[in-house]
């Protein structure tokens, strides 16, 4: 049964994004999630690699989104069937107003030049949201396309007096309690679109023209939301400490952004979020108690963890090697092996705590 | 264009002028003018010929048209004239026209059908006087014409096409009077001309059997057997058992290609005879022929689904027919066949022929297949329904599988088999999902309740259950290998699958627990295998929602293995996220049928964890819905409200309920604070968006929670109710400054959006309240100052139907708490709907059921009130409850039988009310009960007229009535006689044509039958066949309750039948005390 559990929290998925943050962090759930077999850190060089040699019209993607005005033959390509690509070939955005944002994945490991190469940015409790200012009417979409609000603001492009005649793309989190919506990145400011820029640069920009534009924090009749931008910050332990004890807001989580990563599509390694309970085991980071709410009951020892993993992995492995001359590649030698576990559970009489120990090894032996 | 239209007119003139001779070749152009024609000349074209249709004389210009006419359309313009003429006014034709036209018709048959040739090119035109001459023979056969048999059977034996005709003529007449009788004359008649065609068959039989025997002529041979088909279900059972008929035809007919269908359906006809004993052997002979002819035709090893796709129509409906009578066969006399051992390889055959048609993909064919396995898998099972509901693991060693089987089991264990195999692989779809834009301009989900494919997949699961009941591990293997062909690619597609899982969900709880799981754990796995291995979002979003059917099939599974469940609902919090068309919804679907059934473990703390799992979901609710649309967080909410309803310790709900509502509320809060500074916030398309969506949020927490989300509604009560009073007041002035067209604007539909899901919030929760006396006292007051007076002062189309429903609502729920208050919500609502409503019979439909359900639930639950009104707001009462029972629409006119019926009830316990009432509305009542009684388009409502009719005759009866009624008659002694007299000069105004006898007649039934509705229900039905008769209306609809009754009380029983047995009832159509 615990088996059957195991499998059914770790290999049903229907997008295979690594990591991705609706479902459980990998170190915190329950059940250990089946990886790609890539770590995080190589994906994250491949992408900026294969970021220099892209091309991408993001002209006329600012087109099709502010005119709403879609070519039938932009249809979205069928996924890539090679699954050796997948992390490596740059996702393309999908038709209309749906998978138009860059989203995270889960830190699993922290990268090496953490403090020095990545942004923080705290996260209100807020929804996630694509904001299109164009011709005069500013939009708000979630993130599977749903057109959710429609309003007149200060945006360029937001409202039909506005004097600036271009269109505005923002990334957003809506609080719907206050009526505000923070700006976590901008995409495209009065026509300029700086999709293929650096994070560093997108953020100044976005806080220079913020500055630029006073009346989008006050409320108005033409200006019924607000828009604030959020504050980002170095990626040292003392600036993240320091950030999180004087936030004003009850913090969701902390988004990461890699310094180096254009605005891209869809989950990419190098955007990644913690919520503020994992920063002490994740960064080791101590985070002030009324920010530790919701933390899960369950909440486990990460090293504690490893341990016993390292224990049975060792047990194992001599099993595994006295079995793989019999066995075959590919799914055949993954069935034999779960097999192979249950056997095992037996002649150990283990707890249901090893358990889900065994679901682990029996991934890191499909690995090698 | 015009100059021919100005002619067309003035020829009409012509035409209608019947002192000059017709002219045939004006009346051909004006006929094909309207047939070919088109715009203003066809219409003109079809009033000419409409007009003289019509015409009483119209009918003696028949014989000229058919005479000279060359024209084909216009000879059935001249039949449909006479056809009219004899349907409806045959009786007031004198004598001697009624024999010329009779005279002429057949003069016309015998001409026209004895030249083969003819006959075959004057087919249809020939079938129209057949049928004219049948009408004919409906009044005249056999009192005037008492030789028509003779006649007819004398005039076969002349000519062969004629003898083919006459054959048509015979069927056409038995179909009249034995198939479409109910109805359309009064039942002694029927019975008479029956019972004359029966004791005059042998000659027709004769007839037949000569031809059979003799004939070679293949058109005369075929229409014969047509002929005998219909006769067979009527004759008597000697004509078919004690003549050599079953061996012609199964030796003469069936293999002849051209006569194998006819042949077919007349055997099917002689397998459904349910007979005595006596003619066993007829029947067991009838098979062995009949099989033995089969095999020959159709050998045994055809693919007869490859047959079928490839077949011409003549074959596949061979196929049809051949399905038809093995069922029938079996069905009736499987059992013969079953006592003789010898038999048993051909019953064997005969079933395998089904297994093969089973799989052909007609669906029509399936379903006929289906209701014989269905039947078969259910008598096999109430046989002998425990020998096999052990589990296997605990009594697998103790019994050899045969040991104990009854022996008919044994007889079809191998056949079963392949019907579970037919039952898995065709799994018909469980639900269906329409999406619709509704009233408001919003899209939404509806599930489909009645369709084809769900009444199938209902059939199949009954039957797919009873075969597990009978062999469970045989349908486990079958399950598991076709699952296994989806897992190895060899059968892998989406249908495939999806019928696979609909399959496996279909048996929840047919299996006995321990097996069930094991099963279960088994099929996940494959189905996560099978996940894992294919690519492409597609396929794993079905096979994902497929994992999700069949595991929230399966409750008890899920209630069993806490850490499974948990796991489940996480993967479907993850799913919620998944932009992949259709992904959230299966999530959210699945969701909610998951909370139903599990609720209760949602509440508790499991073993392992240390909080209920209720709490985390509630800790991480925005992160879980932040993705969803507004409809999909509306079942959200409901899903997590059931969970919420299981907590029983009330501050622990109260608890819950506070932080459930908290997200909505903050944004709720956040709005109306915007809104006291400055109230144009609610003029804003955003905020009112919002605001509905958290009022539909609300409906849904409340329908789940019940009477505990009062905890909620206390909260935001009366800021509601000032939302709704400034939404109506918007509404209002944009009605008064832009016209009512404003209402279609999308910002003001929103607005009403806002009033109507108020009114629906708080009606669902007074429905679900258990305490009136608090709701009366906190609730109600401001509730009736918001919306009552916004009610009367709007123009009409601005008034919100729901008003009236929840008032009535409240009354039902309240009933003598809120007698007080009835006055002040009659004022407001009363008149102003009633003024809606009087002009016609549908404008407003909804305030017009409305309306009539709040009177319904004043009368019925607060009586007090309405006794206290006005005299003349009570006439008002009165007349509207009149007005109600004249409406056509049904569901208004049966609650206006309802109100009267009850309201008559109440106020007989009135002593002093009831005299002075009865005095003045007793007759008015019966003279408007009468009016609707005599009107076809109220037939439906038969039964309570007749209820009440005899109801208001016993309190005459009985005198209970003691003021007198008759104005000159002062004499409370004499109402019986008064109403009697008052009762006949009534009927005799509206019925002239009906005798003074009748009618009496009608008038002392009406007294004696009133002690037994039932009796006085017949006794008004055959008044009412009395007055139609002459009039010529169609009858059919007479006996419409009755069959309506007969269905309904069928599936009652079927129903109880049903709930015995473990599985057959879906897990989530339990009633609600078994669950969970």
């Amino acid at each position: 049964m615990d088996d059957l559990t195991a499998s059914l929290a770790g290999t049903l998925d229907i997008s295979q994004d690594p990591n991705k943050t609706s479902a459980p962090h990998p170190r915190f759930c329950q059940y250990k999630q089946k990886s790609s077999g890539y770590d995080q850190d190589s994906r994250r060089k491949k992408i900026l690699e294969s970021q220099k040699n892209r091309r991408f019209d993001f002209l006329n993607l600012v087109r099709n989104l502010t005119d709403d005005c879609w070519d039938e033959d932009s249809k979205e390509e069928k996924e890539d069937e090679n699954l050796m690509e997948i992390d490596v070939a740059l996702k393309k955005p999908g038709r209309f107003y749906k998978d138009q944002l860059m989203l995270s994945e889960w830190l699993v490991e922290v990268p090496n030049d953490f403090a020095s190469e990545w942004i923080t940015v705290l996260c209100p409790v807020a929804r996630r949201c694509l904001i299109v200012a164009s011709r005069g009417t500013t939009k708000a979409y979630t993130k599977s396309g749903y057109c959710m609000n429609s309003f007149p603001s200060h945006l360029p492009g937001g409202f039909h007096k506005n004097t600036c005649k271009g269109s505005t793309i923002l990334d957003c989190l809506y609080h719907e309690a206050s009526q505000t919506y923070y700006i976590l990145d901008l995409m495209c400011w009065n026509g300029h679109t700086v999709y293929d820029t650096e994070t560093e640069f997108r953020f100044y920009w976005l806080h220079e023209k913020l500055r630029e534009t006073p009346a989008l924090i006050e409320v108005s009749r033409t200006n019924p939301y607000k828009f604030i931008g959020l504050p980002d910050f170095c990626s040292t332990s003392e600036d993240i400490c320091s950030a999180v004890t004087s936030a004003q807001f009850p913090i969701d989580g902390l988004l990461f952004y890699h310094k180096r990563t254009h605005y891209t599509f869809g989950s990419t390694p190098l955007v990644v979020w913690l919520k503020p309970y994992m920063l002490q085991e994740i960064l080791g980071i101590t985070v002030p108690d009324h920010q530790m709410t919701h933390m899960p009951k369950d909440y486990s020892n990460y090293a504690d963890h490893m341990k016993k993993v390292e224990e049975d992995k060792n047990k194992i492995q001599q099993e595994k090697q006295s079995k793989r001359t019999k066995t075959r590649r590919g799914q055949k030698n993954k069935m034999s092996l779960e097999m192979e576990l249950e056997q095992s559970d037996v002649t150990n009489g283990t707890c249901p705590e090893s358990l889900e120990d065994n679901a682990l090894v029996s991934e890191t032996i499909c690995d090698t | 264009m015009r100059m021919k239209m100005a002619t067309l007119t003035e020829q009409a003139e012509k035409l209608l002028d019947f002192s000059q001779k017709l002219d045939i070749q004006l009346l051909d152009s004006i006929v094909a003018c309207m047939y070919t024609a088109d715009g203003q000349q066809q219409r003109m074209a079809q009033e000419i010929l409409t007009t003289l249709k019509e015409h009483p004389d119209a009918w003696t210009r028949v014989d000229t048209i058919l005479e000279f006419s060359n024209n084909q359309q216009t000879k059935y313009y001249a039949l449909q004239i006479l056809e009219n003429v004899i349907k409806t006014r045959w009786k007031v034709l004198p004598r001697a026209q009624c024999e010329g036209i009779k005279k002429y018709i057949v003069g016309l048959i015998i001409k026209t059908s004895s030249d083969a040739l003819l006959l075959e090119k004057e087919k249809v035109y020939v079938g129209k006087l057949n049928m004219i001459l049948v009408q004919i023979l409906k009044y005249e056969w056999p009192r005037n014409w008492p030789t028509f048999i003779s006649d007819i059977i004398g005039a076969s034996k002349t000519n062969e096409s004629l003898c083919q005709n006459n054959m048509a003529i015979l069927k056409l007449l038995s179909e009249e009077v034995f198939d479409f009788s109910s109805g359309q004359m009064t039942q002694a008649k029927a019975k008479h001309l029956k019972d004359t065609m029966c004791s005059e068959f042998s000659q027709i039989f004769q007839l037949c059997q000569f031809v059979m025997d003799n004939s070679q002529n293949a058109p005369l041979v075929g229409a014969t057997l047509e002929t005998l088909l219909r006769f067979l279900n009527w004759i008597p059972l000697g004509y078919i058992f004690e003549t050599k008929l079953i061996t012609t035809l199964i030796y003469k007919f069936l293999n002849v290609p051209m006569f194998r269908n006819i042949t077919m359906k007349c055997l099917t006809e002689i397998a459904g005879v349910q007979a005595s004993q006596s003619y066993d052997e007829q029947f067991l002979q009838l098979f062995t022929l009949g099989m033995a002819q089969l095999k020959q035709m159709l050998p045994l090893e055809t693919n007869i689904k490859e047959a079928y796709q490839g077949g011409t129509d003549d074959e596949q409906n061979f196929i049809q027919n051949l399905s038809l009578f093995l069922c029938t066969f079996l069905k009736e006399h499987a059992q013969l066949i079953e006592k003789k051992p010898e038999l048993h390889i051909l019953l064997m055959e005969a079933l395998h022929y089904l297994i093969l048609i089973s799989h052909v993909e007609e669906v029509e064919i399936f379903k006929i297949c289906l209701e014989y396995w269905s039947s078969l898998a259910s008598e096999l099972y109430r046989e002998n329904p425990f020998a096999d509901t052990a589990p296997t693991l605990i009594f697998a060693q103790m019994r050899s599988p045969n040991q104990e089987m009854p022996a008919r089991r044994q007889l079809y264990n191998p056949v079963l088999s392949k019907v579970r195999l037919v039952m898995i692989s065709r799994m018909a779809k469980p639900e269906e999902v329409l999406v619709v834009e509704n009233d408001q301009g919003e899209v939404v989900r509806e599930f489909m309740k009645d369709t084809d494919s769900i009444n199938l997949y209902k059939n199949m699961r009954e039957t797919l259950v009873y075969l597990t009941h009978l062999d469970y591990t045989d349908t486990e293997n079958i399950m598991t290998e076709k699952l296994h062909n989806q897992v190895n690619g060899t059968e892998w597609s989406w249908k495939n699958l999806n019928t696979i899982c609909w399959a496996i969900g279909s048996i929840s709880g047919a299996m006995h627990e321990d097996d069930e799981k094991r099963f279960l754990v088994t099929v996940i796995k494959d189905l996560l295998g099978l996940c894992e291995q294919k690519r492409g979002k597609d396929n794993k979003a079905i096979i994902a929602s497929n994992i999700m059917y069949v595991v929230g099939q399966y409750p008890r599974f899920l209630r069993a293995h806490w850490r499974f469940l948990k796991t489940v609902v996480n993967k479907l919090f993850e799913f919620m996220h998944e932009t992949h068309d259709g992904v959230q919804d299966m999530a959210c679907d699945t969701f909610i049928k998951i909370a139903q059934k599990c609720r209760r473990h949602f509440v508790q703390v499991q073993v392992g964890e240390v909080m209920p799992f209720i709490e985390e979901i509630l800790n991480g609710i925005n992160t879980i819905i932040c993705d969803l649309q507004p409809q999909q967080v509306h079942t959200f909410y409901e899903a997590v409200g059931l969970m919420i309803g299981a907590q029983v310790d009330q501050v622990a709900q109260e608890h819950l309920i506070e932080r459930y509502m908290l997200l909505p509320n903050q944004v709720w809060d956040g709005i109306i604070n915007q809104a006291t500074h400055n109230v144009q916030v609610l003029k804003d398309p955003e905020a009112v968006k919002q605001l509905a969506n958290i009022l539909k949020t609300n409906v849904r927490a409340c329908k789940a929670l019940g009477h505990p989300y009062v905890v909620q509604l206390g909260r935001i009560y009366l800021d509601m109710l000032n939302v709704y009073k400034v939404m109506s007041e918007n509404i209002s002035s944009a009605i008064a400054t832009n016209g009512e067209s404003v209402t279609k604007q999308p910002l003001i539909r929103s607005m009403r959006t806002v009033k109507k899901e108020t009114l629906k919030l708080i009606s669902g929760w007074v429905n679900r309240s258990t305490d009136p006396q608090m709701v009366a006292e906190n609730f109600i007051l401001p509730l009736l100052e918001a919306v009552l007076l916004d009610y009367q002062r709007n123009v009409p189309a601005a008034r919100e139907p729901e008003v009236l429903s929840t008032m009535a609502t409240i009354v039902n729920s309240l009933k003598s708490h809120i007698t007080k208050d009835i006055p002040q919500i009659f004022d407001a609502v009363f008149e102003c709907t009633l003024t809606m409503i009087n002009k016609d019979f549908e404008e407003f439909p909804e305030h017009r059921t409305n309306f009539f359900l709040l009177l319904q639930a004043v009368t019925q639950h607060s009586f007090q009130a309405l006794l206290n009104i006005p005299p003349a707001q009570f006439k008002l009462v009165l007349d509207s409850i009149i007005w109600a029972f004249k409406h056509t629409m049904r569901n208004v006119a049966d609650t206006g039988l309802d109100i009267l019926y009850v309201l008559l009830q109440n106020i007989s316990r009135e002593e002093g009310t009831a005299q002075s009432f009865y005095q003045t509305y007793f007759t008015d009542i019966l003279q408007h009960l009468f009016s609707v009684i005599t009107d076809s388009s109220h037939t439906a409502g038969l039964t309570m007229q007749a209820t009440i009719l005899a109801y208001m005759f016993n309190l005459l009866e009985h005198n209970k009535i003691l003021v007198p009624l008759s104005p000159t008659v002062p004499a409370a002694a004499q109402n019986v006689v008064y109403v009697q007299e008052f009762l006949l000069s009534l009927l005799k105004t509206a019925f002239p044509h009906l005798n003074e006898q009748q009618i009496k007649i009608f008038i002392e039934g009406l007294f004696s039958f009133d002690q037994e509705c039932n009796a006085l229900k017949e006794h008004l039905r055959d008044f009412l066949v009395q007055i139609r008769e002459f009039a010529g209306e169609d009858l059919d609809d007479l006996f419409l309750e009755e069959r309506e009754n007969a269905i309904r009380h069928a599936q009652d029983e079927k129903r109880k039948q049903q709930l015995a047995v473990p599985g057959i009832v879906g897990p989530h159509e339990v009633p609600e005390e078994m669950q969970d």
